[in-house]
């Protein structure tokens, strides 16, 4: 009664306030929240920015809305108070970052997200490669040097054992075709595999020389298709809270890519020009003629090697130097209520092995149309047309590496000479490198479409309504033929081919809500969706041989054909997602993902995953104790989510079923009978992945220095291994549900502004990332004892995955002459322990991975005036590679007689000798084995830590005031940039990044005569008119 | 605007109903199980698979066409560890069964195997039972035929198993450990659902079951020679009379015996089979030479006997695959010397059967020509002679006395190995003092007939070894049985136990 009474003098006072609100530009303002300070009464403003609210005389109506400096004014006498409103400076700094289904201001993630711009003058082949050293967290190594072939790229260490670790590729709404090693590796075999090749016929022990896996195919780069200058951004989607929306497939890491668009500003037309150079990064050093018949001599007591007969260089044979050009155009712009952007461009590489190249045409078209107000519609859609004539690049490569270079590359009479004649023994397959590159074509074409159209209604200025359905056709023809060859050369796979269709299609339709509402302190962001999407793979192989003449090509001209493969299968993906995003005054955020996926994957009783996440973030910066204590911070926000991801496409496409297969060689008794090549497994569940994430951003000394920090730790359960089973279930090995594994590490991006002068400025880039690995439950007996992987890699609990796992190599007795090995119990002996199948296994040591502990970058920028200095060095610690291009080049003891690296003049020969090549008949030859060139001792494993100086480009751009003159041209720029400069490594082989087993993270690790990337010169224009 | 809305509306209501949801993709050209097992002729190649599966057990057959066999096989069993064959110092395998020593290479390798086979067969038996029952969509008699062969695949199976690692299911013990029992097709794997052994009486049960539910589904009329690779009515009961003689031998179990005296009369009394007198029968038609070194290829004889009720056909290379016996060659075990002296002089079970066998390995050595060629052999699961053995056997057994009719099945098997002008005597009741008597001339003849086809060391076991074998006496009865395979008692963490004779 009493607060009544008190109450009622002031509501005498109260009278009505009204009022408009308006930006800079004189647009009103919605959402502003009106508050009278010191009492709970609010309004917002409306559309058109009024509002009305009781206040009296003297109270202050404080205005807020996030976006905008707060404001306050006193009410005086007079009855309407307007406001302009200033945008704050700390929303005008934000950028736009594209994540999952939607946009947001880089300021507002509370996920881990790196965002990558390419720049124009470096010419990139592929995407893949553009982000290579761009962003903490991602790993990408080049594998080879061979074109179009593909690469390693991780994200936030390994997801996966059984499946690959390849992060999603989104481009422009559309995920793409798988980019795992199986579904883009083509064999080129031509048609047959020699039957030496199946059962593995391994030299001492362990040997990759017939695994087929690595000689009959070629991985191509499934990202070779997309024109990189077409890219506008590339966002990098990491921890739990930014994956999760793509739920099912998110585990490890996404890759969204959105492409240029046009701009309703003005038509922009640019061109561009580039020509390389490239040669091999290193030769290596190889006997001579001379110096290989007397090694061979040497070793079979003969002296049947003829010495100068010839002195052929065959590596020098099949290489040149690489010229390439690279031309692309592109015009955007506006017109009416329409944007576009139309590119076109045209690629001709060659390759560093002679007769070798590789064709790209692409084109692009972006076209949005605002058909009014509420709707906008629009297509994206890229063509493009790979043809990649280089797919047997390294087989030449290796094949020049081990030929006799006593051996000329043509006759007497002018054609290619075959065999090992005069020389005793040979490689049987008497392959003619040069012969190789020229009698026989090998070739890919792909024809890809991938593209989008989209319908967009915008009820209000704060919601929209999407549908998409974008597309990936993907198809590819490869055509294998190898020559003819002279008749009578044993072993030799001539006059045969083989040509493969594989047509892949995906369509994925996408219904979404975007919700972006701000009202007073408050601003609520969110999308709600639903999204399907259907594959389907046809394939059809034919082989064909005995070709009548060697100018009759396809395979239908051969005498004999047979169909060697066809096949279609299909899967879909049903999901519905949402996410929402809420910020409380700009300083607390918070969020939460949600996605159910149901994949055709899976048995019915698992098909569905639901994957939540959720994040918290808070702004420091704007705390009044970070102002007034660290004034100089300009940013800082601290933000942590945790969350469940997975993986689909670690499972097969009939995972849980039973498949029968007919058998074709036999019968029983007469009758056909089919044979179960799979049982049913219906217990075959998603993997699960939980990360946490702890991240910091923090802006200082007027932006000059940004720092982003993140630590994560990753935990994929329920992981596919193919483990072990109780004999009565009539299997020993399935796959099952049955590891769990463990990834952490933190990332660090340091971005300092140097020096800002008006006509100098230097900036200075610095990823850092750390990842480490552990098992930590695998089977019932806790390892992989069997190494039963095409790549010899172990696996055990409470170690890191694909280990090496290995002989221990104890060098050369200085006395005798005979290598040395370590056992277990530390004693050494001249007995090789893998020529003992009883002992082998208990004597090898788990001696670390191929993936590095510590990788990163560093750029600097410097800009003088019209120049512009760039350069990136990349660095990669702690990880080991197999040198089997050394063991391969020590390898005499075989009937192939390959060619030998020329540390074999530094062979043992007398005692007291200290050298690391063993006497020519050594104890550890065993039947004609030589265990000390197997891939299973550590002889050849190396520590491949580098440090490289990856790019270096210095541009000139024509000053704007000439460009002003000449009233043509916006821009003009040259450019010169060189790649893979110089590197400090101690690695003994050519190129310490590479891997014989192109995109695979967990095969990794081995040099196997593979390839060197080049070092390439590029020479560029680039136009804007 | 309104228009446009509901146009708007539309859209978005095309793309939803693009959505079809289907998540259920069959393969195009892989076959599954609601595919194959729809169609006669699809599940009856299945069905097919799963013989082929129980050869790699029995016999050792590949699954596939190629030059290995598969090491570790039941039918070798019934012989290593008996005075039937000497084991070689560097053959583990068999000197592990020999001794009842079983290193954990042995574990790991032969006894480990023999799990994995037999459960394979299994497995694929059990797809197939199951896989008709959901799926099947054809004349309902032969669906109940595969079904009733898929039974007898498992039957089969499973008594193998229980012969070799039932704990002591050949001496009585019904309380005992038997084999762990699997009727439904593997379909992933749950470790917190680890399987136990049944007991010995649960499996027997099952077997019969098996067994007996399958006779009548079987067909009646007998196949041509060369097509009884598959079971048919005779077929099912000759196997299970062989199951209720060894289940009811050594406890001389009446019923059991009775049992399998009149399943056995039953299969004597079709009239398809056919029983040659002939001793030329052994050389001509049941295990004819096809031993590669006689020309320059294999002979492939193509003559089969009428008295085969279940065979594995491997004769003819060209059409088939090997079974991979190890007889000819002799390495790991070969017929000893004093084994000759278990036969007369002119017994072809001894002239015929008993020679060299491979003339580069081991040729001091001897081996049975049943396994003739190297390595393409029929091998005989199931023949007339053992049929008309058992009859005599439970004859006697039931009846507690030695009848004419016993008597006269026994001087068939006997003069028949003879040839025409080189015949013994006959013999008659009055050579008999005791069934005890008859029993030891009976089970001795058993032995010559059909040694080296899976039968001695399981008719050994069944008798307490009556015939007094002295390596199967040298070993502990209650090691007798193998052991379980260590894989599988530490996968499942020891709910799978040891059998009570490798306990210490």
């Amino acid at each position: 009664m009493l607060l009544l009474w008190l109450a009622l003098p002031a509501w005498a006072q109260q009278r009505m306030i009204r009022g408009r609100v308006v930006d800079q530009n004189g647009q009103p303002v919605a959402s502003v929240l009106v508050n009278v300070k010191g009492t709970n009464r609010a309004v917002s403003t409306g559309e058109d920015g009024t509002y009305q609210i009781e206040a009296k005389k003297g109270d202050v109506l404080a205005f807020s809305l996030i976006g905008f400096d707060k404001a306050s004014v006193t009410v005086g006498d007079r009855n309407e108070v307007n406001l302009t409103m200033r945008e704050s400076e700390a929303f005008k700094m934000s950028d736009v970052v594209v994540v999952g289904y939607s946009k947001q201001e880089r300021r507002d993630l509370t996920g881990s997200v790196s965002s990558v711009k390419p720049k124009d003058d470096i010419g990139f082949q592929t995407v893949d490669q553009m982000l290579q050293g761009a962003a903490p967290g991602v790993y990408m190594s080049n594998s080879s040097g061979a074109l179009g072939s593909a690469n390693v790229l991780t994200i936030r260490g390994i997801s996966s054992i059984m499946g690959d670790n390849n992060p999603l590729y989104v481009i422009d709404g559309v995920p793409v075709y798988s980019t795992d090693r199986d579904n883009n590796s083509i064999s080129n075999s031509g048609g047959s595999v020699p039957g030496a090749s199946v059962g593995g016929n391994q030299i001492g022990g362990g040997s990759l020389d017939y695994n087929y896996d690595l000689k009959y195919s070629f991985e191509k780069n499934p990202l070779a298709t997309l024109n990189p200058e077409d890219i506008e951004s590339i966002e990098i989607l990491k921890d739990a809270f930014a994956t999760a929306i793509y739920g099912s497939r998110g585990a490890a890491g996404v890759i969204l890519i959105t492409t240029k668009k046009g701009s309703r500003d003005k038509t922009r037309i640019n061109v561009g020009y580039t020509l390389s150079l490239d040669r091999p990064l290193g030769k290596l050093d190889l006997l001579n003629g001379d110096q290989y018949a007397m090694v061979y001599n040497q070793y079979d007591n003969t002296s049947d090697y003829s010495l100068s007969t010839a002195n052929t260089d065959w590596v020098d044979a099949v290489t040149r130097t690489a010229v390439s050009n690279s031309l692309s155009a592109s015009v955007s712009g506006g017109a009416g209520r329409s944007t576009y952007f139309v590119s076109l461009s045209y690629d001709n590489n060659e390759s560093y092995i002679i007769n070798n190249d590789m064709q790209r045409f692409s084109a692009r078209l972006n076209l949005n149309a605002e058909l009014n107000k509420y709707l906008d519609l629009g297509i994206n859609v890229s063509l493009t047309r790979l043809n990649n004539n280089a797919l047997q690049a390294s087989e030449i490569y290796s094949a020049a590496l081990k030929k006799a270079p006593n051996l000329p590359i043509y006759g007497d009479d002018g054609d290619y000479y075959y065999g090992y004649a005069p020389n005793p023994k040979g490689d049987p397959e008497a392959y003619n490198p040069v012969a190789m590159a020229y009698i026989n074509d090998e070739g890919v074409e792909d024809t890809r479409v991938v593209g989008n159209g989209y319908l967009e209604y915008k009820p209000a200025d704060w919601i929209s309504l999407r549908s998409e359905v974008g597309t990936d056709i993907y198809n590819t023809f490869s055509n294998i033929r190898k020559g003819e060859l002279p008749e009578g050369l044993s072993g030799v796979t001539g006059n045969k081919a083989q040509e493969t269709t594989k047509l892949n299609y995906k369509i994925v339709v996408n219904n979404l809500i975007n919700v972006n509402k701000v009202f007073g302190d408050h601003f609520l962001q969110g999308v709600l969706g639903q999204s399907y999407e259907y594959t389907r793979e046809r394939y059809n192989s034919v082989a064909g041989s005995d070709f009548f003449s060697p100018e009759l090509n396809g395979v239908g001209a051969a005498q004999t054909t047979r169909v060697a493969g066809a096949y279609m299968q299909q899967s879909a993906l049903f999901s519905a997602f949402a996410r929402i995003n809420y910020q409380w005054k700009l300083r607390y955020m918070a969020g939460v993902t949600y996605r159910l996926d149901g994949s055709s994957r899976f048995n019915r009783e698992h098909r569905y995953l639901s994957t939540p996440s959720f994040s918290l973030g808070w702004r420091m910066s704007q705390e009044n104790f970070i102002k007034n204590n660290l004034p100089f911070v300009n940013d800082l926000k601290i933000r942590g989510s945790v969350g469940l991801s997975s993986k689909d496409g670690n499972n097969s496409y009939y995972g849980a079923q039973a498949v029968y297969e007919l058998n074709t060689l036999t019968t029983y008794g007469g009758h056909n009978y089919l044979q179960m090549s799979q049982p049913g497994n219906e217990n075959l569940d998603w993997e699960r992945t939980v990360t946490y994430d702890a991240g910091l951003d923090l802006a200082m000394f007027d932006n000059r220095v940004k720092v982003t920090l993140d630590y994560y730790y990753k935990k994929t359960t329920n992981m596919l291994f193919s483990s072990d089973l109780p004999l009565y279930t009539g299997y020993t090995k399935e796959n099952q549900n049955i590891a769990d594994m463990m990834n952490q590490g933190f990332e660090l991006q340091l971005v300092t502004m140097n020096m800002q002068r008006p006509d100098f400025q230097w900036q200075t880039i610095l990823n850092l990332s750390r990842s480490t690995n552990k098992i930590l439950r695998l089977n019932f007996e806790g390892n992989q004892l069997d190494q039963a992987n095409s790549s010899y890699k172990y696996y055990a609990v409470g170690y890191p995955v694909a280990q090496w796992y290995l002989h221990k190599w104890a060098g050369v007795d200085s006395q005798t002459g005979d290598p040395l090995w370590q056992y277990a119990d530390g004693s050494l002996s001249t007995t090789p322990p893998a020529s003992n199948n009883a002992i082998s296994q208990a004597n090898k040591f788990v001696m670390g991975t191929a993936m590095p502990d510590l990788y990163g970058s560093m750029t600097n920028i410097l800009a003088y005036k019209d120049f512009e200095l760039d350069f990136m060095f990349t660095f990669s610690l702690g990880s080991r590679m197999m040198n089997g291009t050394r063991a391969n080049l020590l390898t005499y003891s075989q009937d192939d007689a390959n060619n030998l690296s020329s540390e074999m003049m530094s062979m043992w020969q007398m005692p007291g000798q200290r050298t690391d090549i063993p006497k020519l008949d050594n104890k550890s030859i065993i039947a004609g084995y030589d265990y000390t060139v197997s891939i299973t001792s550590d002889r050849f494993l190396e520590n491949n830590s580098y440090l490289r100086l990856k790019t270096l480009t210095l541009s000139y751009s024509l000053p704007q005031k000439a460009l002003k003159k000449l009233k043509v041209m916006e821009q003009f720029k040259f450019f010169v940039t060189l790649t893979n400069v110089f590197t400090i490594t101690k690695y003994s082989g050519l190129d310490p990044e590479v891997s014989a087993f192109g995109s695979s993270a967990l095969a990794a690790g081995y040099d196997n005569m593979t390839m060197p990337q080049s070092r390439s010169y590029q020479f560029g224009i680039r136009a804007s008119f | 605007m309104k228009k446009k809305s509901s146009l708007i509306g539309l859209c978005f209501g095309a793309c939803l109903a693009l959505l079809s949801c289907d998540l259920d993709y069959a393969p195009e050209n892989t076959l599954v199980d609601e595919k194959v097992y729809k169609d006669e002729g699809t599940a009856e190649a299945a069905l097919m698979g799963a013989y082929v599966r129980l050869n790699v057990f029995l016999a050792g057959a590949p699954q596939d066409q190629n030059n290995y066999a598969n090491t570790g096989y039941m039918f070798q069993l019934a012989d290593v560890g008996t005075e039937n064959l000497a084991v070689r110092n560097t053959a583990a395998d068999y000197l592990a069964v020999e001794t009842g020593e079983y290193s954990s290479a042995v574990h790991d390798g032969m006894l480990y195997n023999l799990w994995h086979w037999c459960y394979n067969a299994v497995d694929m038996a059990n797809n197939v039972i199951s896989g008709i029952q959901r799926f099947g969509d054809y004349d309902p008699a032969m669906e109940a035929q595969h079904i009733a062969e898929a039974k007898f695949i498992r039957a089969y199976c499973y008594f193998a198993m229980l012969c070799a690692f039932g704990d002591q299911a050949l001496l009585g013990n019904d309380e005992g450990q038997g084999i762990v029992l699997r009727l439904d097709p593997y379909n992933g794997y749950n470790p917190e659902e680890v399987e136990g052994r049944s007991t010995n009486a649960e499996c027997w049960n099952r077997i019969i079951t098996d067994l007996t539910e399958a006779i009548p589904d079987l067909p009646e009329a007998v196949p041509a020679a060369a097509e009884r690779i598959r079971a048919n009515r005779a077929v099912a009961q000759a196997l299970l009379s062989r199951v209720y003689l060894y289940k009811g031998t050594y406890t001389n179990n009446v019923e059991e015996l009775t049992a399998a005296r009149d399943y056995a009369a039953t299969v004597l009394g079709v009239s398809g089979y056919t029983f040659s007198t002939s001793s030329t029968e052994f050389s001509t038609a049941l295990f004819p030479s096809n031993e590669y070194s006689q020309t320059t290829s294999y002979p492939d004889p193509t003559t089969r006997s009428g008295e085969l009720l279940f065979f594995e056909p491997s004769r003819i290379y060209a059409d088939n695959y090997p079974n991979g016996m190890y007889y000819y060659e002799k390495r790991s075990y070969y017929v000893p010397q004093e084994r000759l002296s278990l036969y007369d002089a002119d017994d072809v079970r001894r002239t015929y059967l008993l020679r060299t066998g491979s003339r580069s390995s081991n040729p001091n050595d001897s081996t049975c020509m049943k396994y003739s060629g190297g390595q393409y052999d029929d091998v005989i699961f199931i023949r007339l002679a053992e049929v008309k053995l058992t009859y005599a056997e439970t004859l006697v057994r039931v009846g507690g006395v030695v009848t004419q009719e016993a008597v006269n099945q026994l001087n068939d098997i006997h003069q028949r190995a003879y040839p025409d002008d080189l015949k013994p005597a006959v013999y008659t009741l009055a050579d008999f003092s005791s069934t005890d008597d008859f029993l030891r001339t009976l089970l001795t003849e058993r032995n010559r007939e059909l040694a080296y086809e899976g039968h001695y060391r399981w008719d050994l076991m069944r008798t307490g070894n009556f015939l007094g074998d002295t390596k199967l006496g040298a070993v502990d009865k209650a090691r007798w049985n193998l052991p379980v395979p260590d894989y599988e008692i530490r996968i499942s963490e020891g709910i799978i136990s040891q059998n009570s004779g490798y306990n210490q």
